[in-house]
C-alpha cells in the first residue's frame, strides 16, 4: 500500500527485554514510517505487548522489568537520560486490549483525563471534547449524555472512548495493544474503519493476533515469533509472498 | 439390583450422605448468622424487664427532666467530638500507611503489613497503657481530648489501614496503567485513579473505625479517668464520652441511674448500628458497580 518512502518516526535497535532473568525480547531492530499503520502479528506469547510497551516505556513499570537497546522517537532516545517517562506518554498516546475507561468519571471528564490527571488546564475543554469524540466517531452517539458515567457505554463505545481519550492528549504516535480483542464483529469493524481516518494523522503500531485486520488495515506487517522479529515488510507482501517459510506457515494458519 | 429400582430417579430415595451433611453445614451457618440478632434481642430485653422493674418509672423521666438528659446529651456531643478528632488523626495515618504498603512488592512490605493487620487484634486496653505512657506521660498531653482522641486514633488505625489496604488492591490494574498512558506521574495516578476508585471501600472502614471509636471505654479509662464534669468545650478539656457516661451510671448507686444507664446504652447501639448500616451500603454499592460492563472479561 505505501509506495512512496514516508519519514521515520519511531525507530527500534537491538531492543531486548527482561522480566527478572527471562528474556521476552531479542534484539528487535526496524523502523516504522511515519502516519502509516505498522501491524505487529504473532502467535500469543511471542513477546508483541512487551514490544509496544517499551515504545512508551510502560514496560517498565512492571517490577522486575529490564529494557536493553534503543528506541528512538524522531530520532531522540527515548530511554534517554534527559527524557521524561510522563512527557514520552503524552507523545505517544496507548489504547489497551480491555476497554479501561476510568468507570467512576463522566464521558466527558473520561476525555479530558489526560489533560486533568497531568495538570494541564483545559481552556478550552468543550471544544477538545467535542473535536476527539467526532474524531472517534462517537459524538453523535454521546453528545446529548456527556454527563453519564463511561461505563453506561457498550464495550465498543467504551473502546472509543479510550481512543478519544488518548487522542486528547495530543499524541503522534497511538500505540494499540489488540483494541478489538474484547469487542464483537460489529463494533470492530467500527474501529477498523476508525484505524483508516486516524492514519491520516498518526504514526500507529497495531498489535493484533487477528491476520485478517492486519491484511486489511495496516501498511506495513511485522511478524514475531519467541521474542524476535521474523520479518518486517509492506503487508501486501508479507500477505502474498513473505521472505520466510515461517511466516507462511504461520499466516497460511499452519501453527499459531 | 432389579432394572426397576436402577431406574428410580435420584431425587425420589433418601437424600445421600454428602447431601444431608450438607444440609446440616448450612443450618449450623444459619444458627450462626442469627447469633448477632439474638446478642441485640437478648440486650433489648434485659432493656425492657430493668425499665419494667422500676419501682416508679416516673423516677427516671423526672431525673432525666431534671439534668440527666442533659448530661447525656453532653455525652453524646462530647463522643462526636471525640471520634472526629480521632478520624482526622487515624484516616490520614491509615490511608497513607496502605498506600505505602501497597507498592512494588517488597519483604519489608509484608512484614509490615502483617504487624498492622495484628495490631488490630490487641486488646484496647493495652494501647490505652500505650497512650498513657506517649500522650501523657512522655508528651504532657494531660489527660485532656486531644490524648483520648490520639490513643484511639492507635486503636482504630488498624482497621482503616487493613480497610484501605484491601481497596487500594480491589482497584484493577488497567486504570492504574490507563492513568500512566496519558502521561500521569505516580502521584497523579495515585491521587486522581487510585484514590478515588477506591474511596467507597476506604470510607466504609472508615466508619467502622468510627463505629468502634464510638464505643470504646477501657483506653479511655487508662488515660483520660473517669472525668464526667467537664462542661467545657475546649479541646484540651476532658468531657463525658457517652460509654463512659454509661459506665458511670452503671456503678452509681442511685436505683434509678441503671436505667438511665440503659437509655445511654440504646443510643450507643443505635449510633452503631446506624454507622455499619452506612458502612455496608456503601460496600454493597462498591461491589455492585464492579458488575457493570467494564470489568466483564473479554472472553
Ligand atoms: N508481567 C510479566 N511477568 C513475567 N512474564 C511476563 C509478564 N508479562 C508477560 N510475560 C511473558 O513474556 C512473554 C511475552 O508476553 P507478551 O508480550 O504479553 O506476549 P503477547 O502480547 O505477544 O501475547 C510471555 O512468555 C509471557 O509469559
Ligand atoms: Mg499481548
Amino acid at each position: 500500500m505505501s509506495a512512496t518512502p514516508t519519514p521515520v518516526k519511531l525507530s527500534m535497535h537491538e531492543l531486548s527485554a527482561w522480566y527478572g532473568d527471562r528474556k521476552v525480547l531479542d534484539r528487535i531492530s526496524f523502523d516504522v514510517p511515519a502516519t502509516r499503520i505498522t501491524a505487529i502479528i504473532g502467535p500469543s506469547g511471542c513477546g508483541k505487548s512487551t514490544f509496544i510497551r517499551c515504545i512508551n516505556r510502560m514496560h517498565e513499570l512492571m517490577a522486575e522489568a529490564r529494557v536493553q537497546g534503543r528506541v528512538e522517537l524522531d530520532g531522540h532516545d527515548v530511554y534517554g537520560l534527559e527524557v521524561a517517562p510522563e512527557q514520552l506518554r503524552r507523545r505517544v498516546g496507548m489504547v489497551f486490549q480491555k476497554p479501561n475507561p476510568f468507570p467512576t468519571m463522566s464521558i466527558r471528564d473520561n476525555v479530558l483525563a489526560g489533560l486533568r490527571l497531568t495538570g494541564t488546564p483545559a481552556s478550552d475543554g468543550d471544544d477538545t471534547v467535542e473535536q476527539v469524540l467526532r474524531a472517534v466517531a462517537l459524538w453523535d452517539e454521546v453528545r446529548d449524555r456527556l454527563r453519564s458515567r463511561a461505563d453506561t457505554l457498550s464495550a465498543g463505545q467504551q473502546q472509543r472512548l479510550c481512543i478519544a481519550r488518548a487522542l486528547a492528549v495530543r499524541p503522534d504516535v497511538l500505540l494499540m495493544d489488540e483494541p478489538c480483542a474484547a469487542l464483537d464483529p460489529i463494533a470492530t469493524a467500527r474501529i477498523e474503519d476508525l484505524l483508516g481516518d486516524l492514519r491520516t494523522r498518526y504514526t500507529i503500531v497495531l498489535v493484533t493476533h487477528n491476520m485478517q485486520q492486519a491484511a486489511r488495515v495496516s501498511d506495513r506487517t511485522g511478524f514475531f515469533l519467541g521474542g524476535q522479529l521474523v520479518e518486517i515488510d509492506d503487508t501486501d507482501i508479507i500477505f502474498t509472498g513473505p521472505g520466510d517459510p515461517r511466516t507462511e506457515d504461520y499466516i497460511t494458519g499452519k501453527f499459531g | 439390583m432389579t432394572r426397576g429400582e436402577r431406574l428410580r430417579p435420584v431425587s425420589l430415595g433418601p437424600p445421600p450422605r454428602h447431601q444431608r451433611r450438607g444440609r446440616l453445614f448450612a443450618a449450623v451457618c444459619m444458627a450462626v448468622t442469627l447469633l448477632p440478632v439474638l446478642v441485640v434481642a437478648v440486650l433489648l430485653g434485659a432493656l425492657v424487664q430493668s425499665g419494667a422493674g422500676l419501682d416508679e418509672p416516673t423516677v427516671v423521666l423526672h431525673h432525666l427532666a431534671e439534668g440527666g438528659a442533659q448530661q447525656l446529651l453532653r455525652s453524646v456531643v462530647g463522643s462526636l467530638w471525640l471520634v472526629s478528632m480521632c478520624a482526622c488523626v487515624a484516616v490520614p495515618l491509615g490511608v497513607g500507611a496502605a498506600l505505602q504498603l501497597e507498592g512494588p512488592r517488597r519483604p519489608v512490605r509484608s512484614a509490615l503489613a502483617l504487624n498492622i493487620a495484628s495490631l488490630a487484634g490487641v486488646p484496647s486496653v493495652l494501647f490505652g497503657l500505650v497512650g498513657l505512657e506517649l500522650f501523657v506521660r512522655a508528651l504532657h498531653l494531660g489527660h485532656s481530648m486531644v490524648t483520648a482522641a490520639l490513643t484511639l486514633a492507635l486503636v482504630v488505625l488498624p482497621i482503616v489501614a487493613v480497610a484501605a489496604r484491601s481497596a487500594l488492591r480491589a482497584v484493577p490494574d488497567e486504570l492504574r496503567e490507563a492513568g500512566y498512558a496519558l502521561g500521569a506521574t505516580p502521584w497523579q495516578v495515585t491521587r486522581q485513579v487510585v484514590l478515588p476508585a477506591a474511596l467507597p471501600g476506604i470510607l466504609s472502614g472508615t466508619i467502622l473505625a468510627i463505629a468502634r471509636a464510638f464505643g470504646e471505654a477501657a483506653p479511655l479509662l487508662l488515660v483520660a479517668g473517669m472525668t464526667m464534669s467537664g462542661s467545657s468545650t475546649a479541646l484540651g478539656d476532658p468531657r463525658g464520652v457517652l460509654p463512659l457516661h454509661v459506665l458511670a451510671l452503671l456503678v452509681e448507686p442511685r436505683t434509678a441511674a441503671s436505667a438511665e444507664a440503659l437509655v445511654g446504652v440504646v443510643v450507643l447501639l443505635g449510633t452503631l448500628l446506624v454507622l455499619s448500616g452506612w458502612a455496608m451500603h456503601l460496600r454493597h454499592r462498591h461491589e455492585r458497580r464492579r458488575d457493570g460492563p467494564w470489568f466483564e472479561d473479554p472472553r
